[in-house]
């Protein structure tokens, strides 16, 4: 496989150890955005794990506050369309505690835990599907077959998931287990690179757990959901990009999310901080391991993420170097505020700089088709879509495009082939609404 | 591989390749022009992609007498690259549709001047005159008066330590039924010094085209291409398999009996001597030229595509210079298998899509 550009290839790296999470962080300003109007009005008081927005909808997630604080404001997200509001929240205090003192559940009740889930929302699973509160849900409705907790890394240049289960092991399977029983899936996996399992510490502990423990080696981008379940989702499911595990009878869930659950059951704490790594593209300095409230301003983790979201936009990004999102803030009095923490975002890529090839004419080498792991013909489907925007086989095949962005990494022509199908994959989105609703009208 | 040509052929090799490239760019860029102008799109002047091809057809020509060849072929070349090659709705690789014109057009005209006609430029006046003993580099047109330039100009003959040399191409197509009749006509060929020695050919001191003699220095560009990812090495395995199958059961008829494989009219030569004749029968020919330097630029874009692509590519450039007796001939295989090297790509499903 290339090189990316600033030397780093797609061999996996080297998994860090986590140091344990703290009990008291520092009381800093947080700036947590919520999915709609919070609970609070501005300058009130809100207590650490009171509720900071309520849901809509009977089964989503609400959204609980961190930190003993006070609202200093509500700054909404430009857009009619979008009804996302950040809240400001000063502490009331110089330490705050690092987690929140809450009695779990009883094990053997799975409805009294999809509640207490629900309340210390919003457990997201980013990259694999909707919350975790909602995929529980949504398995009541249909059978869930498997629980599958995901060790893989997104990207394995940057181990975050494996760290995570190398510093939580036990944690990781007991919370496996757990949130199988929680899901009342017939079976839980663990599913984790091999140079992890010859830890040897893992299989035996699995064993006595009932966790079944699956090793496939982590080679980007198995770790996607649709590449996942076509290989260990038994028989031959097939999951769309973007599209529920739950509907073809599978949960998916991160190892942190696994191990909070297993944290909160033995140790009686809701842990509040989450564990983030930030990505360095430089060979000797990969990975550096801490640990942050969701909310907190990008700068305090790191010097070299200072500045405004819109600064920061080709300096770093939220995720990993091929499918991360750029960070994203409100604007305030004309401008773009600084980015902060998103609620379970555990990767963070400061990309290296460099310039962009011109995009030339297309010379079919048939590279992009060769690299394709769901095997499209990427540039192909450009093509076709480009020319018809609702060709329905072309949107057929849009449909299991990962967005794992190697087509693009590979060109030689620098066509922004995955950039482009993202883009289509929107068109084509608002196109079939379209036609759903004129069909309906019909 | 210029700088061999040039050392091979002299200084003739390097005009006629410059030539063929000057006016490939240059027909390139006009008519780049032309079309930006049409389109309303901004162009590049100079086209590293004109320069490339220009250089491979000056490779693929052999060294003619009349420098007119490279100049009118380089022109041509120029406004058919704008019309097919790789990011082309047909694509076919332009350097092998220029030759198979060039091949066939003198051949459609009866009263086309044989100049114009690559197969008799080849057996014309051969500029490259190599002794086993004694090499004289460059062309024996432009050798001093003083020199007596008859014996380099004559056919074989045993008095003089200096002789002409045939294409072994041509020398293994012509002879072929004869070779394959009679036992020691390959061993009468060898030691007489008609049909060069394998080592001379392999490195390229042998008549025929500039470029495409030499299948070592083929071999080692199509390696450094394959690194480059720019070409697959199971392509060119593949289509040097299919290359030997077709070879080996090609129907012949020795001494005018029964029609017979190849391979089994191979068996009364020995193994040495079936090897031998196999050996020249593929490595004399283009096949190293196309397998590894046009066929990687227009291949399908899918593997599955690719294997078949490969496989008949091998297969047909050997047919083709078995039916036609000429080593042109065997550009046409690449041309027809450009023709397909686009619907071949649907041969690549996704096993996500249904």
């Amino acid at each position: 496989m290339a090189k990316l550009r600033g030397g780093m290839d797609f061999r996996s790296g080297t998994a860090v150890t986590l140091p344990p999470p703290p009990d008291r962080a520092a009381g800093d300003t947080l700036r947590i955005t919520c999915p709609g109007p919070p609970t609070p009005a501005e300058g009130r008081p809100i207590a650490a794990g009171d509720r900071l927005y309520t849901a809509d909808h009977e089964h989503a997630p609400h959204l609980t506050c961190p930190i003993a604080a006070t609202v200093d404001a509500l700054i909404p997200w430009p857009g009619a369309d979008d009804p996302r509001v950040d809240v400001v929240l000063t502490p009331t205090v110089e330490a705050v505690a690092g987690a929140l003192a809450l009695d779990p559940p009883s094990k053997t009740d799975p409805d009294a835990w999809r509640e207490a889930l629900r309340d210390t929302g919003p457990w997201p699973q980013p990259r694999l599907g909707p919350d975790l509160v909602t995929q529980l849900r949504r398995g009541r409705d249909r059978p869930l077959d498997r629980l599958i907790c995901v060790g893989l890394d997104n990207f394995p240049p940057y181990p975050d998931r494996s760290s995570i289960i190398k510093s939580f092991l036990d944690d990781v399977i007991l919370g496996t287990q757990i949130l199988g029983q929680i899901a009342e899936a017939r079976r839980a996996y663990l599913i984790i690179d091999p140079k992890i399992a010859t830890a040897g510490r893992l299989r035996p502990i699995c064993r006595s757990l009932g966790v079944r423990l699956r090793t496939t080696p982590n080679v980007y981008p198995c770790a996607d959901p649709t590449m996942l379940i076509h290989q260990h989702g038994g028989g031959r499911r097939k999951l769309p990009h973007g599209a529920d595990p739950t509907t073809v009878g599978v949960a998916l869930v991160t190892p942190w999310t696994a191990a909070r659950i297993a944290r909160w059951l033995t140790r009686g704490k809701l842990d509040l901080l989450q564990p983030v790594l930030l990505a360095w593209p430089s060979p000797g300095r990969v990975l550096t391991p801490l640990f942050a409230f969701p909310g907190q301003p990008l700068a305090m983790l790191d010097p070299a993420l200072a500045g405004r979201a819109d600064e920061l936009a080709n300096r770093a990004v939220f995720g990993d170097p091929m499918t991360g999102h750029a960070p994203d803030a409100p604007i305030r009095r004309g401008q773009r505020l600084p980015p902060t923490l998103p609620h379970g975002q555990h990767l963070i890529s400061v990309l290296p700089a460099a310039g962009r090839a011109p995009v030339a004419p297309c010379i079919s080498c048939g590279w992009c088709v060769d690299v394709c792991p769901t095997r499209l013909r990427p540039i192909h489907l450009v093509q076709r879509l480009e020319r018809q925007a609702d060709d329905p086989d072309a949107r057929r095949h849009l449909d299991y495009c990962i967005d794992c962005g190697l087509c693009s990494h590979v060109c030689p022509s620098s066509i922004p082939i995955a950039q482009t199908l993202r883009e289509l994959r929107s068109v084509s989105g608002e196109l079939r609404t379209v036609n759903d609703e004129v069909k309906r009208a019909e | 591989m210029l700088a061999a040509a040039t050392a091979y052929f002299g200084s003739r090799a390097l005009i006629a390749v410059a030539l063929t490239t000057v006016s490939t760019v240059v027909a390139y860029t006009l008519f780049a022009c032309v079309l930006a102008t049409l389109r309303g799109r901004r162009t590049r002047f100079i086209s590293p992609y004109a320069i490339w091809i220009g250089m491979l057809l000056g490779l693929g020509m052999p060294v003619a007498e009349n420098l007119a060849l490279p100049i009118i072929a380089g022109l041509l070349l120029g406004a058919v690259a704008h019309v097919v090659g790789r990011s082309h709705r047909v694509r076919v690789h332009p350097v092998a549709l220029m030759l198979v014109i060039l091949f066939l057009a003198p051949n459609l005209l009866p009263d086309s001047p044989s100049r114009v006609s690559l197969s008799r430029a080849i057996t014309q006046t051969v500029p490259a005159v190599l002794g086993p003993g004694r090499l004289f580099i460059g062309d024996v047109n432009d050798a001093p008066d003083q020199l007596n330039t008859e014996p380099w100009l004559s056919h074989h003959d045993a008095d003089h330590d200096a002789l002409r040399r045939t294409d072994p191409q041509l020398v293994i197509l012509d002879e072929r039924q004869a070779i394959l009749s009679r036992p020691d006509r390959l061993r009468y060929l060898l030691s007489s010094g008609m049909l060069v020695r394998f080592e001379e050919l392999a490195i390229g001191a042998a008549p025929g085209p500039v470029g495409a003699t030499s299948p070592v220095l083929i071999i080692l560009l199509g390696l450094y291409l394959m690194y480059l990812r720019l070409a697959s090495w199971r392509s060119a395995v593949l289509a040097f398999a299919a290359a030997l199958a077709v070879a080996l059961l090609w129907p012949v008829q020795p001494n005018g009996g029964a029609w017979q494989p190849t391979a089994l009219a191979l068996v009364q030569l020995g193994p040495a001597g079936a090897v031998t004749f196999v050996s020249y029968l593929l490595f004399a020919s283009p096949l190293c030229f196309i397998v590894f330097l046009l066929a990687p630029s227009v291949d399908p874009m899918s593997r599955r595509g690719r294997t078949v692509y490969a496989l008949l590519n091998g297969g047909l450039v050997v047919a083709a210079l078995l039916i036609f007796a000429a080593p042109e001939a065997a550009f046409i295989a690449p041309v027809l298998t450009g023709l397909i090297s686009r619907p071949l790509d649907a041969l690549h499903k996704s096993p996500f899509v249904s």
